[in-house]
């Protein structure tokens, strides 16, 4: 086999039966451990924008810090956790974020407020003519010249962004992670994000875009993983959000689909089990109207369904 | 650019943990040693305390670890008992600095006249060198006592108000405390369900740093004369009457009472420092 | 009717953000607004709500411009509730400082009796907005205003806490004022729908 084109097939990132659980040394629960993630699996590859989707508390942002190696000292991670074909070690990690893995975060104090934001992007560059490089990336991203020159407390929440996205554009970054890169932004701002976004992607960077916000995710990425406690309970194309959801293989991504505004607005009784509230069962089912008893004694594998991936019996 | 991120599963991590063990166990320590003294202090014998001529100015023994004074009185036995003073002395003007002090910051959240006139009374007091304001008020109160209590009580609670106000006006502007407000809670409710508990570790932590240093102010002015009475057996006394028996050789008089003086202050400042140490490590 | 009658906001001596704003909720209707960010929308969500004070104009809540210490008959929610409860609390003490309604509400909210006994840091956010909307909605409470209230929320937690609160609001003949920038949702929750900027003579700088 030739090297280049292995290295074309190797995704950029593969997690196997990925897990995450918190010791906890509080004395008044019953359960010491905690898992947070379980049976996590997904595969992202060049050029390909992966949404993550799940509701706040799913654990969906604990996988972003999985993958960065910024968790907690009491979380253990097991399974399996490749970049580019090898284990992400510790070691590796420490070499490869903030150059190869780039995280583009949520909170726009993630700028350093001591450092011009043209400089601040100027930092990630390599190699001779950064200052010209940093004055196209901004003329890209829609930011004017003198821009450069200003401290991020004179920039609006919408430049700031701009700025960030601007980093991750210039770095030379083959994998990104967006982690709710586009909280509360009004519909104008939020369609030059999808923009870059893709253009990012379109470089032939992988993006791993995680968002609670499942319109978002359709306009940007090509494949949705929706996470549901802890748990992928479905890998599906963009094409399958349509109608009510008939092509949609698990019940929860139905749901959400036919909880959107736009389409039935139906709300979905209970509430997403915590952490320390999951039974032996399908984490699904005490909300589910399919569940049978099979749901109820065993944790569903995970399938693939009409070239998705989906984690239910009744699929 | 930063990759820290706060999250909701976030809770102590390994090396906090074993850090909040350390501390657990400094604060165990601290706190056996100090009931150990107060125990000790209440059963000894009150013979050890009388006057014996025949046995005066003996060398520390085994018969006397601490040596006897110029009246055969047994220095170990004084010692104890001036600790168990200067301990009470020091937590009954600790007490009283940390409720004026408490007072004085709930008042600073009222409006901004009073918080005013808080700043102002503080940095008033603060201006002053501590013992002069401390021997002033002891003196004019009628020392003993009395003089001594009501003086270190009135001269320790500036820096720690200062503290505490600072803390207040930080939680008032959350915006928690905005909602309590809207609900129609009143000020008073708000102080004792949204001030309160943000203050009570500040509290704890701030009396117990404030207790050593009631116990060395109270010995300094006894010492300089301006504290208790000296048929009291308070370590201040027992140092002032060393000092004229120095010169005859008899250093034990004033070493074994200033090490253990020296001794139990530390052993606060450690209470109060490991106590610190787990608030903040706390997980809330 | 919650009356919001001309007013102006500015920060310090800054650009005026708004002036002569004018809004009116009758009780029991459902106001749909938009507009873009950093326009004051928020500002203005705080004004009507009493956590801050117009610089000209004034609120009128069912005739009335002065609540002092009693409740105040408009309640905001917050895009973010984390700020809005004391992290020292248990839930069940929070559920003390409103008057809270009745049982039923909170089980249509989605709240599970054992969250009482938590900490807010050992729920996540959609269940902290849970319990926010639940303590908005206090007896007392005539208007709601929602601020972009279900943002940061999952598509179907967002429908299961506007069902629970439309049908509440329509039992109470409480009026809201929801402010989103989701067309869909104001589309779908509103009697009618209006543009933040149509409100007022002079708005904010744009984004």
């Amino acid at each position: 086999m030739n090297l280049i084109s292995s290295t074309r097939n190797t995704p950029l990132l593969e997690v196997k039966n990925f897990s995450l659980t918190f010791h906890s040394d509080r004395k008044d629960r019953q359960e010491p451990l905690t898992q947070v993630i379980r049976q996590f699996d997904i595969t992202i590859r060049e050029g390909e924008i992966m949404a993550v989707v799940g509701a706040s508390g799913s654990g969906k942002s604990l996988l972003a810090d999985a993958i960065l190696g910024i968790l907690p000292e009491n979380a253990t991670c097991k399974g399996m956790l490749h970049y580019k074909g090898e284990p992400l070690t510790e070691k590796r990690r420490k070499h490869l974020c903030g150059d190869q893995i780039m995280l583009i975060p949520q909170s726009l104090n993630a700028l350093d407020p001591l450092m011009k934001t043209g400089k601040q992007v100027q930092t990630v560059m390599k190699g001779k003519g950064k200052k010209d490089g940093q004055r196209a990336v901004f003329r890209k991203v829609g930011l004017p010249d003198h821009v450069s020159n200003q401290y991020p407390f004179e920039l609006s929440g919408g430049m700031a962004r701009r700025v960030l996205i601007a980093t991750a554009m210039v770095s030379n970054a083959h994998f990104i992670i967006a982690d709710e890169a586009t909280p509360g932004i009004d519909p104008h701002a939020l369609g030059e994000m999808v923009t870059f976004i893709k253009h990012l992607a379109m470089e032939g960077k992988g993006v791993m875009f995680i968002t609670h916000d499942i319109e978002t995710a359709l306009q940007v990425a090509d494949k949705v993983a929706v996470f549901y406690a802890g748990e992928t309970v479905e890998i599906a194309n963009v094409e399958d959000f349509s109608g009510t959801g008939e092509t949609l293989r698990h019940p929860y991504t139905k749901a959400l689909w036919n909880s959107l505004p736009q389409n039935g607005f139906v709300p979905l009784e209970g509430h997403q089990p915590l952490a320390d509230e999951k039974g032996k069962g399908c984490a699904f089912q005490p909300r589910c109207q399919r569940a049978t008893d099979i749901c109820l004694q065993k944790q569903p594998e995970s399938r693939i369904v009409k070239a998705g991936m989906v984690r239910c019996f009744h699929a | 650019m930063s990759m820290q991120r706060i999250d909701a599963y976030a809770t102590p991590t390994k090396s906090n943990r074993s850090e909040r063990q350390r501390a657990w166990t400094r604060i165990i320590l601290a706190l056996l040693l100090l009931a150990g003294i107060v125990v000790w202090a209440l059963l000894i014998n009150a013979d050890n305390l009388k006057v014996n001529l025949e046995g005066r100015n003996t060398a520390p023994s085994l018969a006397h670890l601490f040596g006897t004074d110029w009246l055969g009185r047994d220095m170990f036995a004084r010692t104890l008992k001036g600790l168990t003073l200067s301990l009470a002395v020091g937590m009954l003007a600790a007490l009283s600095s940390t409720g004026i002090a408490l007072f004085f910051s709930l008042l600073s959240s009222w409006n901004k006249w009073l918080d005013d006139m808080v700043t102002w009374v503080t940095d008033l007091f603060l201006s002053i060198p501590h013992i002069v304001t401390l021997i002033l008020l002891s003196v004019a109160v009628g020392g003993g006592f009395k003089g001594v209590v009501v003086g270190l009580a009135l001269t320790h609670w500036p820096r720690f108000t200062r503290l505490l106000r600072a803390e207040v006006l930080q939680v008032k502007e959350a915006e928690y405390v905005g909602v309590s407000r809207q609900l129609g809670r009143s000020r008073l409710w708000i102080a004792r369900h949204h001030f309160l508990p943000h203050l009570f570790p500040h509290l704890l932590v701030g009396f117990l740093l404030l207790l050593p240093h009631a116990i060395l102010h109270e010995a300094a002015i006894t010492f300089l004369g301006f504290g208790f009475s000296t048929d009291t057996p308070a370590i201040g006394v027992i140092l002032s009457e060393s000092m004229s028996y120095l010169s005859t050789g008899l250093w034990w008089l004033a070493f074994f009472p200033g090490l253990a003086l020296v001794i139990m202050v530390s052993i606060f400042e450690l209470l109060g420092r490991s106590i610190r140490r787990l608030a903040e490590t706390s997980s809330g | 009717m919650l009356e919001v009658k001309g007013i102006s906001f500015r920060y310090r001596k800054g650009q005026w953000l708004f002036k002569d704003l004018h809004l009116t909720v009758k009780p029991g209707e459902v106001v749909g607004l938009f507009g873009y960010s950093g326009a004051g929308k928020s500002t203005m969500a705080q004004i009507m709500a009493g956590y801050k004070e117009p610089l000209e104009g004034e609120i009128i809540v069912d005739g009335r411009t002065d609540y002092d210490s009693n409740a105040h008959p408009v309640q905001l929610v917050w895009q973010h509730p984390e700020k809005v409860i004391n992290p020292k609390w248990r839930m069940k003490k929070l559920m003390t400082e409103a008057t809270v309604s009745d049982p039923a509400f909170l089980t249509a909210l989605g709240i599970k009796e054992e969250w009482l006994n938590r900490y807010p840091s050992e729920l996540s956010g959609g269940e902290l907005q849970r319990f926010a909307i639940a303590r908005a909605l206090a007896s007392s409470t005539k208007y709601l205003i929602a601020d972009e209230m279900t943002t940061m929320l999952d598509a179907i937690t967002q429908a299961q806490i506007w069902h629970a609160v439309l049908k509440l609001a329509a039992q109470r003949n409480i009026g809201i004022l929801a402010i989103s920038h989701d067309a869909h949702l104001l589309r779908r929750i509103s009697d009618r729908t209006i543009d933040f900027s149509g409100l007022t003579s002079c708005s904010g700088p744009f984004d």
